[in-house]
């Protein structure tokens, strides 16, 4: 099996992948949550079925700019504009009035316009500083060029994530795309799970580059990943079942963080077998030093 | 290397402690005589007598797994000082009110220069502004002669201002500022509801010295009545008998209890130091979240189920020493956060469900070198041997990177992202010790039992004899 000799192959599906996603994000953007644009979320539980059109028609009298989701048939997701406290009271009160509403299975949030920027600014900041530390770490355990493939890779999956989010919110008008302090947390996680992932198959370089051997340099990284495909197939594997059971199981206000964490494994995965070490490969031929 | 049976005493004791914490809820109901399911009294609280050892064990649900109100209140257009002293004044008048209203699992502290976090587990969102927004302003007044001003008419309710034809209210400077402490009590005599309040040194002064010169009036004469007013209505019109030094008052005034304790948790409240308004807020109900947690621990009974499956059909015999450090790991990293008192949130719940996968890596990294080294015809110890030492860099670099994420999570990220951080971060280490000192352990007890010794059992054929 010769993975780094058929590397365009893959990097050309990494990108077939990432662009649709980097023109969703550049000329559509992204549907923020609350957490980031501010304002007020009902999540409404009913007692009986109700059709969120009847819940928007009644939203649509107060002025709001309310939105309304479905969320399963005894459910509904109301969105609106940061709110006052007067607002919020009377809209609560006229909502239970006419809908059949369960106080206690659901739940509301509100985020001031203040908290949502300094949410915006940590976040990006968060993915940063994060990066830093890890290519300061792999620096030292390996070199510096292997720490940038492995920045590269992260990314790339970076990317992957946000690309097909934006996809999910704005394409499809989607809730599971929303962007909240959730996706956030998935997000950071995923870059963990990447760099974890790419490390073990770097390991297997570095250990095979000590061992004095006719390989080439790039019939050494290829060995080093086929030797170690099996651990990074089962172990992806198993993390995959995890997030599989929690994603079919979860409730609403969840499902999109576990399908964040699914579609950023299945990436990462992906990244540190056909991106990370054969751009080491690309780096050694042209620079050879 | 051989079975080293100190390090398996270790892991048996950890093992036991962990089970054993794990499991204090029952040993706690079985002590106080309480039935083994339903809601429990009390809190389990772990005392060893002779070490001073004394623990509360159970698992701090965060608000979204047990239901209640979350708020983020930002403090503005501060009238003295600095931001920061008036945010610590804040916190301590929040604090009291809250206390006095009986929500003794709430938390208030400050949070940045300007913000204060306020969590009121089980109280839903009008209840929480209820508690945090009404204060109420008490006014003692008296009775002069007069007619009332278009002012004092303003101020006051008009009914209450001219309750008396020929009298008008005149302020004697005493307000809600002075009042140090207030609290719901009984009469003793007619065993009504009251309120008891305190004053400080100016409002004793002052309200000792009016006492004295009313008491020079006649009985029945309004000019002899104490007026208290909170905010615009008259609540107590009583005769004042003697002077009233001793630096607390009575106010009866037909109360509830119910209202009694209201009145004296709006009275502590006395005035904030600035405008506080709310940031943020979340409203979770009770329902709700109990059955997040049942659900997650649902998809995490779940997970741990399919990956010991495959475990077992991928590596057989060490896929079942694999699968016994996972459950030691589920015990340990459950009595850690109980021991603790790590609040696990539905984020939390994700970082811990997550890392039981992540648990396994460890493992896998060791089995896939024991399985090389076995095949390059290593006997079962030295393969073994090999396995764990080679495994050992990559399972140390990839699990600092993740470390590293927590960390960069835990000091820089919201709270929610926090309880991830903590709960993915104890999974890492807990992992780290499962997969090298405690599988390894049993590995090595395999390796010197005969009939562990066939290849199959490792998933392994034997090694051909070499050909070239």
């Amino acid at each position: 099996m010769n993975i780094v000799g058929r590397r365009n192959l893959y990097f050309l599906l990494s990108l077939a992948i990432i662009l649709p996603g980097m023109f969703s994000m550049a000329f559509l953007g992204f549907r923020l949550g609350i957490d980031f644009a501010g304002g007020d979320q009902y999540n409404l539980a009913f007692t009986r079925p109700i059709q969120a059109t009847a819940v928007q028609k009644e939203m649509d009298t107060f002025n709001v700019e309310a939105t309304v989701q479905q969320a399963g048939p005894n459910g509904a997701l109301v969105t609106t504009k940061p709110l006052s406290s007067v607002q919020e009271t009377t809209i609560r009160a006229d909502l239970a009035k006419k809908f059949p509403l369960d106080p206690s299975r659901s739940s509301y949030a509100q985020v001031g316009p203040t908290i949502a920027r300094e949410l915006v600014v940590g976040a990006g900041g968060l993915i940063l500083i994060a990066s830093i530390l890890i290519v300061i770490y792999l620096s030292i355990r390996f070199n510096y060029k292997f720490a940038i493939a492995a920045i590269l890779a992260l990314l790339h999956d970076v990317f992957v994530l946000t690309g097909i989010w934006s996809i999910l919110g704005k394409v499809f008008n989607s809730p599971l795309g929303e962007i909240n302090t959730l996706f956030v947390t998935a997000a950071l996680t995923v870059i963990g799970f990447s760099v974890h992932d790419t490390i073990v198959i770097f390991d297997r370089i570095r250990e095979n580059l000590r061992q004095a051997s006719r390989l080439t340099f790039e019939q050494n990284v290829n060995l080093s990943i086929i030797q170690s495909l099996a651990r990074s197939l089962n172990t992806s594997m198993t993390v995959i079942f995890v997030l599989v059971a929690l994603f079919l199981i979860s409730p609403q206000n969840i499902k999109g963080f576990t399908l964040a964490l699914l579609i950023g494994i299945v990436s990462g995965t992906y990244s540190s077998i056909f991106n990370a070490s054969p751009l080491l490969v690309v780096w050694r031929r042209l620079d050879p030093r | 290397m051989r079975v080293d049976r100190r390090l398996l005493a270790l892991i048996a004791v950890i093992a036991v402690l962990a089970l054993f914490i794990d499991g204090f809820a029952y040993i706690y109901r079985l002590t106080t005589n309480q039935p083994l399911t339903g809601p429990i009294r009390g809190v389990p609280t772990l005392n060893i007598g002779f070490l001073g050892f004394s623990q509360q064990i159970f698992v701090h649900k965060g608000l979204d797994l047990q239901g209640g109100t979350h708020l983020e209140l930002q403090i503005t257009q501060v009238r003295s000082g600095t931001v920061q002293q008036a945010r610590d004044v804040a916190v301590a008048i929040i604090e009291r009110r809250v206390n006095s209203s009986g929500y003794a699992e709430a938390v208030v502290r400050p949070e940045g220069s300007d913000r204060i976090i306020v969590e009121l587990p089980g109280v839903d969102l009008e209840q929480a502004k209820q508690i945090l927004g009404k204060t109420s302003y008490l006014t003692i007044w008296k009775w002069e002669p007069g007619t009332p001003d278009a002012a004092i008419l303003q101020e006051l309710n008009p009914t209450d201002a001219q309750k008396y034809p020929g009298y008008k209210p005149v302020f004697t400077g005493i307000d809600g500022s002075m009042i140090t402490n207030a609290s719901r009590s009984t009469d003793p005599n007619t065993n009504l509801p009251d309120v008891t309040i305190s004053f400080n040194s100016k409002g004793n002064d002052l309200f000792c010295a009016f006492t004295r010169d009313r008491v020079t009036h006649p009985q029945g004469d309004p000019q002899n009545k104490l007026a208290i007013f909170i905010d615009k209505n008259l609540v107590e019109d009583a005769n004042v008998i003697s002077e009233i030094c001793g630096g607390s008052a009575i106010i009866t005034g037909g109360f509830t209890a119910a209202s009694a304790q209201a009145l004296a948790i709006q009275l502590n409240s006395g005035s904030l130091p600035g405008t506080i308004s709310i940031a943020s807020a979340t409203e979770v109900g009770a329902t709700l979240g109990a059955s997040t947690v049942k659900l997650s621990l649902l998809a995490g009974a779940f997970g741990l189920a399919i990956v010991i499956l495959f475990m077992l059909l991928y590596y057989r015999l060490p896929g079942l020493v694999a699968s016994i450090a996972l459950l030691i790991y589920a015990a340990i990293a459950l009595a850690i956060f109980k021991l603790f008192g790590v609040t696990l949130t539905l984020a939390g719940l994700a970082g811990f469900i997550l890392s039981i996968g992540m648990a396994v890596d460890a493992n896998v990294l060791i089995f896939e070198r024991l399985k090389e080294e076995l095949r390059a015809g290593r006997t079962l110890g030295a393969a073994m041997e090999a396995g764990v030492h080679r495994a050992w860099p990559a399972i140390r670099d990839s699990n600092i990177s993740t470390l590293i994420t927590c960390f960069v999570l835990y000091f820089f990220g919201a709270p929610l992202i926090k309880g991830f951080a903590i709960t993915l971060a104890v999974g890492v280490g807990v992992s780290m010790f499962s997969a090298i000192v405690t599988t390894q352990q049993f590995l090595q007890i395999l390796a010197g039992l005969r009939p562990a010794r066939r290849l199959a059992l490792y998933g392994v054929q034997p090694p051909a004899p070499k050909a070239a």
